[in-house]
Parts: structure tokens; C-alpha cells; sequence
């Protein structure tokens, strides 16, 4: 106890050696101009936290209005370049297919078999075919000398026309096929067709004499025919 | 003893005028031809058979075998009896009026493009050429091609095709049509080919459409197919590696006996089996009425 006591009075006389000349200084008074400089610097520091806090709302608007107006010129851009990409595949297609057609005219005329082979492969992938390749393909299943070349040809054909005029295409080819098969083909291709014009076309070919030996018993006999 | 002589008689005659009926006339060409690899042959025969051997040299030999039509008083001349016409770089035989032609052997340019139509009963013969065979057949005929390359396009009504490919198969397309019959086909080991065809292999993954085989019929049409062997119905047998596939194509309106008929439009639209050999290559189509497909590869 009593040396507690000791160690409290030897504090204290610390505490007078350092504090005594600080309490001893005279505190000045503020002067009417610096509480004037004060509140203004007060008022403008508050100010401009006011308009800091309305800039960073701002920021944030502009920064949506900025993401928002990407987002919509990027799809703005992307659906031009789409609809143009749209429009150059059509373009790219149709020049493809122009490009083809050429190719199946070109092709139909060659002296190699497997020249015009190819022409029908290819006529079979345009989505769709002109008079003048119509035309190149009647005139090769009418007179081509391969009879492989002549059924494709009615294929594509039979692929791309209406029964009608198939009927009257095929009703024309028939009289000017001497093979078999390809006689066979174009009628059982007429009698698909099933119209009453294919059914006359038919009976008139087996009737005039023109049909093989062979065609006309298969006719007699098929399931199919 | 007057009786015998008259019998003598009448057995000289008649022997005479069967062997001037059966008379038969050969005749050989030797043509040399340019180097123009364009130029082709072509048979265009009633009947007989067609022997064509290609050769490294650069001419053409051939050697025909014909004989008088019975009832036709045509005499063979000294200008022979065949026509052999040279036009457009196409090299052609016919025969003339009142001539069949019994067998004509031809040896060719192992490159030259060769074109075969036979409308009656005749074989086709063809080894060692490795350029494109066209052959149109109209009767019982059988076709055996050996060591070619193709490109091929052949059509048949009865009879079987054998082929054996030669290494470096072409990869332009082919065809192959025949109504009744057996196709035997074989490849070099390890060579890439894709068939295309209306008839499945018997051992195929794929489900077989319900369409398929509705088309069959067994009865013999034609008295001149005496065969012995019955073409099998529609079997594919394929003894190689293969990948099979279905694609849906452009029929002829034969296996695909219902048409869609849209509107309008009618539509023959059918399933094909597509193998694709030693990850396939050249382009093969086969179309076969009844009979058995036979692919294998050559040891």
C-alpha cells in the first residue's frame, strides 16, 4: 500500500515537469475572419461533396447509358452485317447455282460419259432448274447414248416438274428409246404419275408396236406395272 | 443301190447349203492411230460376243468372225465384211446388211475409251484397260471386265457382271444397271470405294426401309435367259472393311412403289445404302433389280 502511494506521487511530479509549461502557454482566441474563412471552406467543402456524390450518380447513369448503347449499336451492327451476310449467302448461292447450271450445260455436251454422269449429279443439287437446263436434260434423255446418263436424267427431272408436264416429257422421250430399261423406266415413272394422261401414253406406246419384246412382257407380267 | 445314190445326193445338197448358211468369215485389221488419247472405240453389234485386250502398243487390231444370215445372199468381198468407219476420232465397226457377227476380238490401247452396244445375245470380254467402258446390253449377256480402272457405265437386262478393278480405280463417277442378275465386284486390297445402292448389305446395322423389297417378282419373262443359276433375290454380301450409311435420293419410281404426291409435285424419293469401302473413294452406283451384290477385296 504504501508503495503504491510512492509510485503515485512520483507521477505526478512527472506529470508537472512536462504539462506545467504547456498549461502555462496563453491559448489564443480565433479572430472573426478566420470563423468567416472556416464556414466558407466549410460551405464549399460540403458543396462539393454534395456535387461529387450527384457526379457519381451521373457516372453511374452514363456508364449504364454507355454499356446500353454498346449492347444496342452491337446489335444494331451485327444485325446489318447479318441481314448483309443473309443477303451475300443468297448472292454467293445464286452465283453458285448460276455457276452450275453453267457447268450441267457445259458438262451434258461432253463426249465422255462420265462427263455428263457428273452433269446429272450436279443438276440434282440445284434447288432449282431453268428452262435451258430442262431443255439440256429432255434432249439428253432423248437422245443420249448412255442409258445411265438418260435415267438420271429423268430423275432430276421427274424431281423437279409437275406431273403434267412430266407425262407429256416422258410420253415424248419413250418413242425415242430402243433400250429396254429405259423404256421400262419412263413407263413405270408414267404410271406413278398415275393421270389419265400417262395412263393414254402408256397404252398407245404398248399399242403401237414401238414397245421391246421384253417391255411388253414385263407389262403383261410385273406386279408393279 | 439307186435309192443309196439319191440319198448321197440328197445329204451332199443339203449338207452344202447348211455349211453356206454357217459359213463364217475371218477378217483382221491393223490399224495404227494417233497419239490423241481421245480417240475411242466402238462396237455397236446385233449379237455376238465382244473380246477387247488392252495393250501398250499403239495400234489397233482386229479380228472378226462373221457369218452369212440364213436366207441373205450376201457374199463376203475382198473389202471384208465389216464397216469400220474413222469419224471424230471415233473408231466404230458395224456390221452391213445381212452380216452377224459371231465373235470379234480386238486388241486396243490399253488407255483408249471403249463404248459396247450389243442389242441381242452376246458376252463382253474386256482386260487390261484403264480408260473408260461404257457398255449397253439389251438381252441375256454376261460382262466380265478384268484389271480395269474405270470409269465404267454399264447396263444390262439379264445376265452377271464381273468385275475386277485394277489399282488406281478412277474417281470419276460410275453407274452400273441390271435388271436380273449377279454383280460379283472385286477391289484391290486396301483400295478406297464407295456403292451407292438400293440394296442392303445382308448384315447391315441399318434398319431397312419399309418401302424396300416391296418391288420383287419370280417368274421368268424372257424364254432366252435359260440360266441355270436363278438370280438370288435382292442380297448384298460385302466381304472388306466398310462403313455404311443411308442417304435419301432420286429413285426411278421401281422399289419406291408409293410416290409422295405434294400438291402439285410428286416426289420418287428413296433410301440408298451408301458403303463406304477402305473409307471410300470413287463413286459407284449400282442398281439392280434382283440378284445378289458381291464385294470383296483381291487377296
Amino acid at each position: 500500500m504504501n508503495k503504491s502511494e510512492g509510485n503515485k506521487k512520483k507521477w505526478n511530479i512527472e506529470d508537472d515537469l512536462l504539462f506545467k509549461p504547456l498549461d502555462e502557454m496563453e491559448i489564443p482566441e480565433p479572430s472573426p475572419s478566420l470563423k468567416v474563412s472556416y464556414l466558407s471552406k466549410l460551405g464549399h467543402i460540403s458543396t462539393s461533396e454534395s456535387l461529387n456524390s450527384t457526379n457519381r450518380h451521373i457516372h453511374a447513369y452514363i456508364k449504364v447509358a454507355a454499356i446500353a448503347a454498346v449492347f444496342i449499336f452491337g446489335w444494331f451492327i451485327g444485325s446489318i452485317s447479318h441481314r448483309n451476310e443473309r443477303v451475300l449467302l443468297q448472292d454467293v448461292q445464286k452465283q453458285l447455282d448460276n455457276n452450275n447450271k453453267l457447268l450441267v450445260l457445259t458438262l451434258l455436251q461432253q463426249p465422255s460419259f462420265s462427263d455428263r454422269l457428273q452433269a446429272t449429279n450436279i443438276s440434282s443439287s440445284i434447288p432449282i432448274i431453268d428452262n435451258q437446263v430442262v431443255t439440256a436434260l429432255v434432249k439428253a434423255l432423248e437422245s443420249d447414248p448412255d442409258p445411265n446418263v438418260k435415267m438420271r436424267c429423268a430423275e432430276v427431272l421427274a424431281a423437279h416438274l409437275r406431273p403434267d408436264s412430266l407425262s407429256t416429257i416422258f410420253g415424248n422421250a419413250l418413242d425415242y428409246q430402243e433400250e429396254p430399261i429405259i423404256q421400262l423406266i419412263l413407263i413405270n415413272y408414267l404410271k406413278s404419275i398415275g393421270n389419265a394422261k400417262s395412263k393414254r401414253i402408256i397404252n398407245n406406246f404398248i399399242n403401237s408396236g414401238k414397245a421391246d419384246e421384253f417391255v411388253r412382257s414385263e407389262m403383261q407380267h410385273s406386279i408393279n406395272l | 443301190m439307186k435309192s443309196i445314190k439319191l440319198y448321197a445326193i440328197a445329204l451332199f445338197v443339203i449338207t452344202s447349203l447348211t455349211s453356206i448358211g454357217q459359213d463364217t468369215y475371218f477378217q483382221q485389221f491393223n490399224l495404227p492411230i494417233s497419239n490423241d488419247e481421245k480417240e475411242s472405240f466402238k462396237v455397236d453389234i446385233q449379237s455376238g460376243d465382244v473380246d477387247i485386250i488392252g495393250v501398250s502398243e499403239n495400234i489397233i487390231k482386229i479380228q472378226a468372225e462373221v457369218f452369212n444370215t440364213p436366207g441373205k445372199n450376201y457374199i463376203c468381198g475382198p473389202d471384208g465384211c465389216m464397216n469400220v468407219e474413222r469419224d471424230d476420232l471415233k473408231l466404230s465397226i458395224k456390221p452391213r446388211e445381212g452380216e452377224k457377227i459371231k465373235k470379234i476380238i480386238v486388241s486396243l490401247p490399253f488407255n483408249t475409251p471403249v463404248s459396247i452396244r450389243i442389242s441381242g445375245v452376246g458376252n463382253v470380254n474386256i482386260s487390261n484397260m484403264h480408260g473408260g467402258i461404257q457398255i449397253n446390253t439389251m438381252r441375256l449377256n454376261n460382262i466380265s471386265l478384268k484389271q480395269v480402272t474405270g470409269p465404267l457405265s454399264l447396263t444390262g437386262t439379264y445376265g452377271d457382271l464381273d468385275i475386277e478393278f485394277d489399282k488406281g480405280i478412277s474417281k470419276q463417277p460410275m453407274a452400273i444397271f441390271l435388271m436380273k442378275g449377279n454383280i460379283n465386284i472385286k477391289i484391290p486390297k486396301g483400295e478406297g470405294v464407295t456403292f451407292a445402292t438400293s440394296c442392303p448389305d445382308e448384315k447391315s446395322t441399318l434398319k431397312q426401309h419399309p418401302l424396300k423389297r416391296v418391288y420383287s417378282y419370280k417368274h421368268k419373262t424372257d424364254t432366252s435367259y435359260n440360266s441355270n443359276k436363278e438370280p438370288e433375290q435382292n442380297k448384298m454380301n460385302i466381304l472388306a472393311d466398310y462403313k455404311e450409311r443411308i442417304e435419301t435420293r432420286e429413285s426411278f419410281g421401281f422399289t419406291n412403289k408409293n410416290p409422295r404426291i405434294k400438291g402439285k409435285s410428286i416426289s420418287f424419293k428413296e433410301d440408298v445404302w451408301v458403303y463406304d469401302i477402305n473409307g471410300g473413294g470413287a463413286n459407284v452406283e449400282i442398281m439392280l433389280w434382283q440378284g445378289l451384290i458381291q464385294i470383296k477385296e483381291s487377296n
